[in-house]
């Protein structure tokens, strides 16, 4: 485990190299951070809950789980000229993959030409999602943490590359228009809580639109993420060597291919605030060409009233896939051992590996937040989600030898102490 | 007693005391004067330059000051806890950088003098030459 790889080494010298130019008193230096900590408790006996698929662990029931929502985040920013600046974000928190390289969230520089046009080349926040670039900071958001129907599915917190963004007036109202691409590299765990992960290469692109007009946001996002990576070449090799007895291996070693692949989101958000009551709803398409990222819809909608210091929510969420679970046909007639054997064990671990990916669950709660003094809040909140037997990849299982026979119905209690600094 | 009567009335009638806060930039600064939008605007992280396209760098007071507190919620209707929280989704996206705090009017009006781009505010008060306002703002205390 290297401490910091070449790549983020590259960013870093990237962002200084733009920045020794300028080392002059006009430099306005700034930094900032933000912190949460948080508790999760869960009393389902079956799953384990985890704030997102980069997680590979969380609350068991009869343990909380500190390390679900906790996080500390560190941010330098550096205004060189009004028109090139840098910024550097650190974040600290339980990740499957813990090094300084994956704890670097942004880290680029930013080119400004004209008020309202932005070029920005380096580490970039994925913003895929209404909540994405500050998902992690969570006095910014009102729930303890992103919606867990939609933003659980986000294994994308940041890229390589560059984006483009450019401000437009439309009289009151105001249009953001946003460019991105770029390249991730990174480990994540498989969900089979087994401290097994996987380094998944692919490359992202898509843009961004999102209009504010008085109390209202609307925003939409198309984004495409293509895999480099081959991910599950050894079961595709011991289907292919089964064909010869098995016709259905080589229709399924088809379906586990994962080079080359494609999968998009369309994203689509509305928010109202009018400083009283706000209203937030998010719905996101996943589309997929790879059966190892599982097509779906997922959705949330969400609605507050503050009263001062203290504001209470309500929060709904569903999250349902595209497609039916698949059932492994074995082969009509039976052979001897071991050829059956080795039948018996890649079919098991075929329909495991396509159905381990799905997510079919729906979720109810309430909560509340207090500001209770400045740039800190207490939140609590309540959920009961439901999970379909056949959905569970938000969750990881107490027991991975057993499958999960029933559907659960897991209540998750959350607390949170949220700060700026 | 019908003296006193009406002098009440007359209390009632002239409605709460208006708190002045003066929006200033630098004397050098080709800004005249600035409409309430587009002080918004500059203080919300949507601009980053006057009107004229000249650089702006907004000063702010610390947090849990009442004058800031007021300031915004005049601006925006929005509590100190809501402004903190919208300026930290654009600060930690990289998008924009927040207003400098300063520790007191003083020191702002200090800035203001020296920093040709400079734009804060401060309550009524005589200011130095080389200050100007463009905008006064009346508070309902």
């Amino acid at each position: 485990m290297m401490l910091i790889d070449r790549r983020s080494s590259f960013l870093l010298a990237l962002v200084l190299a733009c920045a020794a130019p300028f080392a002059s008193a006009d430099v306005e230096h700034r930094l900032s951070g933000f912190a949460t900590l948080g508790l999760a408790i869960s009393d389902n006996p079956e799953l384990v809950f985890r704030r997102d698929v980069t997680k590979d662990d969380g609350a068991y029931e009869h343990s909380g789980s500190w390390k679900s929502d906790s996080l500390v985040g560190l941010q330098w920013q550096a205004d060189w000229s009004p028109e090139w600046g840098t910024m550097v974000q650190l974040v600290g928190k339980d990740r499957f993959d813990n090094g300084l390289a994956e704890s670097v969230e942004w880290a680029f520089v930013r080119y400004r030409p004209v008020d309202g046009f932005d070029l920005r080349l380096g580490r970039l926040g994925a913003d895929v999602f209404m909540l994405s670039e500050y998902r992690q900071v969570g006095y910014a958001i009102p729930w303890v943490r992103p919606p867990h129907d939609l933003y659980g599915i986000t294994s994308l917190y940041h890229f390589d590359g560059a984006d483009i963004s450019k401000r437009i007036e439309l009289g009151n109202a105001m249009l953001n228009i946003k460019a991105f691409y770029g390249n991730s590299d990174e480990e994540y765990p498989t969900g089979f809580n087994d401290g097994q992960g996987i380094k998944i290469d692919f490359d992202v692109y898509g843009a961004s639109t999102s209009l504010e007009w008085g109390y209202w946001k609307l925003r939409y996002t198309y984004a495409r993420v293509e895999m480099n990576s081959d991910h599950t070449k050894a079961l595709r090799g011991g289907l292919q060597s089964l064909a010869p007895w098995w016709t259905n291996a080589a229709i399924y070693s088809t379906l586990l291919e994962t080079e080359n692949k494609e999968f998009d989101y369309n994203q689509i958000g509305l928010n109202y605030d009018n400083n009283d009551w706000w209203v937030q709803g998010e719905y996101v398409r996943l589309g997929s060409e790879l059966t190892l990222v599982a097509a779906g819809q997922h959705a949330y909608l969400s609605a507050g009233k503050r009263f001062g210091d203290l504001g209470i929510y309500l929060l709904a969420g569903y999250a349902e896939p595209e497609n039916p679970s698949i059932t492994v046909i074995r082969p009509g007639i039976s052979f001897s051992d071991p050829i059956d054997q080795q039948i018996d064990l890649l079919a098991r671990a075929t329909e495991r590996t396509l159905n381990g990916v799905r997510i079919k669950q729906r979720s109810y709660g309430i909560g509340a937040r207090w500001d209770f003094t400045p740039k800190m809040a207490l939140k609590l909140q309540l959920e009961q989600i439901d999970v379909d037997k056949t959905g569970t990849n938000l969750w990881l299982r107490t027991d991975n030898t057993r499958p999960v026979l029933e559907n659960q119905k897991p209540v998750v209690t959350s607390l949170a102490w949220d700060v700026l600094f | 007693m019908a003296r006193v009567m009406l002098l009440i009335v007359a209390l009632i009638l002239s409605g709460p005391l208006q708190a002045q806060i003066l929006v200033i930039v630098n004397a050098h600064n080709p800004v005249a004067t600035l409409e309430k939008k587009q002080i918004v605007d500059l203080f919300m992280g949507r601009v980053s330059v006057f009107p004229n396209k000249q650089p702006a760098q907004t000063l702010d007071l610390k947090a849990g000051t009442p004058l800031r507190a007021g300031f915004y919620k005049y601006l925006t209707g929005k509590n100190e806890a809501q402004v903190d929280a919208y300026w930290a989704t654009l600060v930690f996206a990289g998008r924009m950088s927040p207003p400098r705090q300063v520790a007191d009017e003083k020191a702002l009006i200090q800035e203001v003098a020296a920093e040709p781009a400079a734009i804060a505010y401060v309550s009524k008060q005589p200011l130095p030459a080389n200050v100007k306002v463009v905008m006064e703002l009346a508070l309902d205390e």
